[in-house]
């Protein structure tokens, strides 16, 4: 059953026009454009997060690490740049790290730490080396010196080897044996007249000569076969002696070119063991260096200027760069911020070459990270890049745990790899890493990760918004013309100050804060700016600041106009004007990215008698959610306390949001359902024309909402379109009074009399106001006043226990009846 | 004529193995330059080793010093097929770069009688000798006292060059060598064959080159002794100047002048 009624006016609890957007005033900033304004390079409101951020930068002890937590556009990133780029201006330069070879075990180079800026000398130093000895040692074993020892050795051995071969010839010769050649080896015959004894002859021999024939034979076999085997002895103290000499000769140039290095480097210990190292490698293998000499002799330079460095044989020599820095000079540590932070992004890698279809690599493969490149310094990282980088995090862990930097490769990792690889030695790490990332990033990781609550000790919270006083004003006014300066933007008026100043107590959604969204403000400045310069203006206006926020919420709102357009063209069915039973005009709030707007919904309730349960519609298709649902409950629990005590409740009520297709969560509409609910129960319509947000607790008063400004704009919207009568409003919790900073044209409605803020406290209150009739309150015997709505809704739950009561008892005599009968 | 001079050079390997072949072709590769050249292989299956094989008792040396059974007749055929297959292949791989013709024949008989015989129409010979070491040794030119800086000399010379290794000359002859054309090679006087082959059999000789024509070394004989006592490849000049094969206890004559 539906009823109409006209709702009386004026009502009570409506907000002043005033109220509803508390303006910035122009005249109390004290200057006419942002030029006349000191700049202010930090920020503001964020003293709690800057602290932590300087603790962090400062503190020596480990692991006390940062995570920065906040909104994006709150300026973390630069302010984490200048704090860390500010301390790290007062401490030294980090140590080089370079990659040398390990000559006993070349899949494991060595890590070796030099003085700030020693790297490239040594690298440099490394190459003239190999540049110089690719020339000298050549001449070296040219020399007529080496060759005439060459030639003493081989001859002396030429002639060991031939001696006794000459000998047993000899021997051979005299006992009529020749030695025959065979395609298999040697073979000794018995002569007899100058020719082999053939087998014939062989068996005419009487057996005494044979036998005789046979053990000289076998004697000298086993001669032939001592010499032969003595052969490969004799090489091989051949071979010593050569590399004996080769050394030794070697030995000369190559201790004196790397003495001249080594005192370039003299103190370095480090350094000088190495080089150590290199003067015996190249000594044990200086036939490198003729190789090189004797493929270099085609090109069109002479070969003194050739690069032999360069030749892949000499990378065993090679240095390979890890880190360098300037010189120790220029003392500063490094702030390092890595973009793209994957595990080989972050810990370096090993790369590979193919050669023969086969991967090859050596320690000059290796790659430094961004963690070597931080190492001394600052690391800053976005939390959500590493999280999804795979085995990023995981890696990141492992360095700081272990305090070093260790290069695993992912392939390695994944067992994917299957060639050969290094184990580069470990460089260690000293360094502060800073991780940026949203709240419920930082909490998901302390409730998921243990160990990311060890390593990262410390957070910077940043606040999402700041009081707003007369000061507070005057230092945003002074961020405005820095950003503007910086920026390259054009001065803004006072006027245009204090419009975005309204519009930042707008984003924080409270008249007693700013929002310290600094970066969606700077985004209305710059195209504020462009609508400034084409006016052709040379100072930003409130009305270029005004269209830039104009023009972004219009971009945004084509979702907006059509759910309007679908009002308006009752399509989706909402009443904006006569009085219905159980129909009230709920407020929602629909979110797109960062632009939010109101909507609303038609909330219906029908009541029968029944057990006392509720239908929440929404909950039974599984479109509410847990909070919506909650909302309901408590709805029942309303009812149930504060009506009919006496009597069991024994109603059947369902509610539902009409023509909603989407999950309804949020207990903002909780009043709102009361009141339909209510409705129904009275059978008292309520007024149309007004629409309701705020939550319900138990005892029946209403709480505050959130989106309170955009879901009295999106009513405002729809009655505006339809034609704004003078009686239509919106109901909202007075404790959201504070957060209104409604739109300019809904405060000029309001303030002509066209338009209505209400503000209730109690259920009560807003049932008064939606349906024109007395609440009334219990009387000293309990008994709600007759005539009120609440003594109406009593009754009818009465009734309802009642007639429960009475079908009851007829069941029961029937089934007795059937019993006696 | 000089050997370097020469870019239609024809070369004439014989051997009796595989082993043997291989010195001389590295030999010869050296040698072979320019387009027009020709490489030969002869590879003679010894009849006498044959016949030995037959002999009870009989064991082979091994490079290594190891004693193994002599293989059968049908073993050292199977043997021989592969090593002229190997021959075959290697003289193609030589030939090849610098697309010389190249013939391999394969026959039985006495090595060196049949390598002179073949190796009339080829202007150098080259016998192959097994390396025992691999310690590089001296190129021996074996020269008369009667002539001075000859082919073979400037033949030894060129291999010297190639090898990097030391030239050694031996004049043969009872008459007092010239010194002075000598110039910086080492030469060592000897007044018979028999005393130069005793030495030459002492030393580590890398090859050993010879001009028929000119001798000392002549004959076939000579050329077999030649060949025992150095135990490395044998260069043959003027091949076709060999004297017929001739009994071993006949002297040799003294060779012509010039």
């Amino acid at each position: 059953m539906t009823a109409r009624k006209a709702t009386p006016d004026p009502l009570p609890g409506e907000i002043p026009a005033a109220q509803l957007r508390v303006e910035c005033d122009p005249a109390e900033l004290g200057f006419d454009t942002t030029e006349d304004l000191k700049p202010h390079d930090g920020l503001i409101g964020q003293e709690r997060a800057i602290g932590a951020i300087e603790l962090s930068a400062s503190i020596s002890h480990q692991d006390f690490n940062l995570y920065v937590l906040g909104t994006p556009g709150m300026g973390r990133h630069s302010t984490v740049k200048t704090l860390l780029s500010k301390h790290a201006a007062k401490r030294p330069t980090p140590n080089d790290w370079v990659y040398v070879n390990n000559f006993d075990a070349p899949h494991k180079p060595h890590a070796m730490r030099l003085a700030a800026g020693s790297a490239e000398v040594l690298k440099l130093a490394m190459q003239d080396l190999v540049d110089d000895l690719a020339n000298e040692i050549p001449a070296l074993f040219e020399s007529e010196e080496y060759q005439t020892q060459r030639r003493s050795i081989e001859q002396e051995f030429g002639e060991r080897h031939e001696e006794p071969i000459a000998d047993f010839a000899e021997q051979a010769q005299a006992e009529d044996v020749a030695l025959l050649r065979t395609p298999m080896g040697f073979m000794l015959a018995a002569v007899k007249d100058g020719q082999p004894i053939k087998p014939e002859a062989y068996e005419a021999l009487d057996p005494q000569e044979r036998e005789k024939i046979d053990e000289k034979i076998e004697r000298l076999q086993d001669k032939l076969a001592a010499i032969l085997k003595h052969g490969p002895q004799l090489e091989k103290e051949h071979r010593k002696r050569i590399e004996d000499l080769n050394a030794g000769m070697a030995e000369r140039v190559v201790s004196v070119r790397v003495g001249e290095v080594a005192n370039a480097f003299s103190g370095k210990t480090n350094i000088l063991e190495y080089l150590e190292a290199v003067r015996e490698d190249m000594i044990s293998n200086a036939e490198l260096f003729l190789e090189t000499k004797s493929q270099s002799s085609d090109g069109p330079f002479p070969e003194a200027i050739h690069k032999y460095h360069r030749e892949p044989q000499f990378d065993r020599y090679a240095v390979n760069i890890m880190v360098s820095h300037e010189s120790a000079q220029s003392s500063a540590a490094p702030v390092i911020f890595e973009t793209l932070p994957t595990l080989n992004q972050l810990t370096g890698r090993i790369e590979y070459m193919s050669e023969m279809g086969t991967l090859v690599t050596n320690f000059t493969y290796i790659k430094p990270g961004a963690l070597h490149r931080a190492n001394g310094g600052y690391l800053v990282l976005d939390a959500r890049q590493i999280l999804t980088e795979p085995f990023a995090w995981d890696g990141l862990k492992r360095c700081l745990q272990c305090r070093s930097i260790t290069i695993t490769s992912l392939a390695d990792r994944m067992g994917l790899s299957s060639t050969v690889s290094l184990e580069p030695a470990p460089i260690p790490l000293d360094l502060r890493v800073v991780l940026i990332g949203d709240r419920w990033l930082h909490m998901l990781l302390l409730m998921l990760d243990p160990e990311f609550g060890e390593l990262f000790k410390l957070q910077a919270d940043f606040e999402d918004d700041m009081p707003r006083s007369a000061k507070s004003a005057k230092l945003m006014a002074q961020v405005v013309a820095t950003h503007a300066r910086k920026e390259k933007l054009r001065p803004l008026s006072a006027e245009a100050v204090a419009r975005l100043l309204d519009h930042a107590v707008r984003l924080a959604d409270d008249t007693q804060k700013f929002t310290l969204q600094l970066g969606a403000l700077r985004d209305v400045m710059r195209e504020a700016d462009h609508y400034a310069g084409l006016a052709k203006r040379a100072v930003m206006t409130r009305d270029d600041i005004a269209k830039a926020i104009r023009e972004a919420d219009h971009r945004a709102s084509r979702i907006k106009d059509r759910l309007q357009e679908a009002v308006v063209r009752k399509t989706i069915l909402i009443d904006t004007s006569g009085s219905v039973v159980g129909q009230v005009n709920g407020l929602s709030v629909i979110g797109i990215g960062e632009h939010h707007f109101g909507r609303p919904s038609r909330i219906t309730a029908r009541v029968r008698m029944g057990t006392g349960k509720f239908i929440d519609i929404e909950r039974e298709v599984e479109l509410g959610g847990p909070l919506h649902s909650k909302g309901v409950m408590i709805l029942g629990s309303y009812l149930s306390t504060q009506y009919a005590l006496d009597v069991p409740m024994s109603l059947h009520a369902s509610l539902v949001f009409e023509q909603s297709y989407g999950g309804v969560d949020g207990d903002s509409a909780s009043s709102a359902e009361l009141y339909a609910l209510l409705s129904a129960l009275s059978d008292v319509p309520v007024y149309q024309g007004l629409a309701v947000t705020g939550s319900v607790n138990q005892m029946g008063e209403v709480q505050a909402i959130g989106g309170v400004n955009e879901k009295i704009e999106g009513f405002f919207d729809i009655c505006k379109a339809r034609r704004l009568t003078g009686r239509q409003g919106v109901l909202i919790p007075a404790s959201n009074v504070e957060h209104l900073m409604l739109r300019e044209d809904v405060v000029e409605a309001v303030r002509d009399g066209k338009f209505r803020v209400i503000e209730v406290t109690t259920i009560d209150e807003g049932i008064e106001i939606l349906t024109g009739k007395t609440a009334g309150r219990r009387d000293r015997r309990g008994i709600f006043p007759k005539g009120t709505l609440n003594r109406l809704i009593e009754d009818r739950l009465r009734s309802y226990a009642q007639t429960r009561k009475r079908f009851g008892e007829k069941a029961t005599g029937a089934d007795e009846k059937g019993k006696n009968g | 004529m000089t050997p370097t001079s020469r870019t239609n050079m024809r070369i004439l390997i014989g051997a009796s193995s595989f082993a043997d072949a291989q010195a001389a072709l590295r030999i010869a590769r050296n040698m072979l330059a320019g387009p027009t050249g020709q490489l030969g292989g002869l590879l003679i299956e010894d009849e006498t080793l044959r016949s030995i094989c037959h002999c009870p008792n009989q064991r082979v040396i091994s490079a290594s010093g190891t004693l193994i059974y002599l293989p059968s007749p049908t073993q050292i055929r199977t043997m021989m097929n592969a090593d002229a297959q190997a021959f075959r292949r290697r003289l193609a791989e030589i030939a090849a770069p610098s697309t010389s013709r190249w013939t391999f024949e394969q026959g039985a008989g006495d090595l060196v009688e049949s390598s002179l015989k073949s190796g009339q129409d080829w202007d150098i010979l080259i016998f192959g000798y097994r390396a025992l070491h691999p310690v590089p040794g001296k190129i021996v030119v074996f020269e008369n006292t009667t002539t001075a800086h000859t082919e073979a000399v400037a033949m030894g010379e060129v291999l010297a060059d190639q090898f990097k290794a030391q030239t050694v000359v031996y004049r043969i002859g009872a008459d007092t060598p010239p010194q002075a054309e000598q110039g910086q090679i080492a030469a060592r006087h000897f007044v018979t064959l028999q005393a130069a082959l005793a030495q030459l059999a002492r030393i580590n000789a890398q090859a050993v080159v010879i001009d028929l024509a000119r001798g000392p070394v002549r004959s076939s004989d000579q050329v077999k002794a030649l060949l025992n006592a150095s135990r490395c490849p044998i260069v043959i000049l003027n091949s076709s100047s060999a004297e017929p094969a001739l009994e071993h206890n006949v002297q040799i004559p003294q060779p012509p002048d010039g």
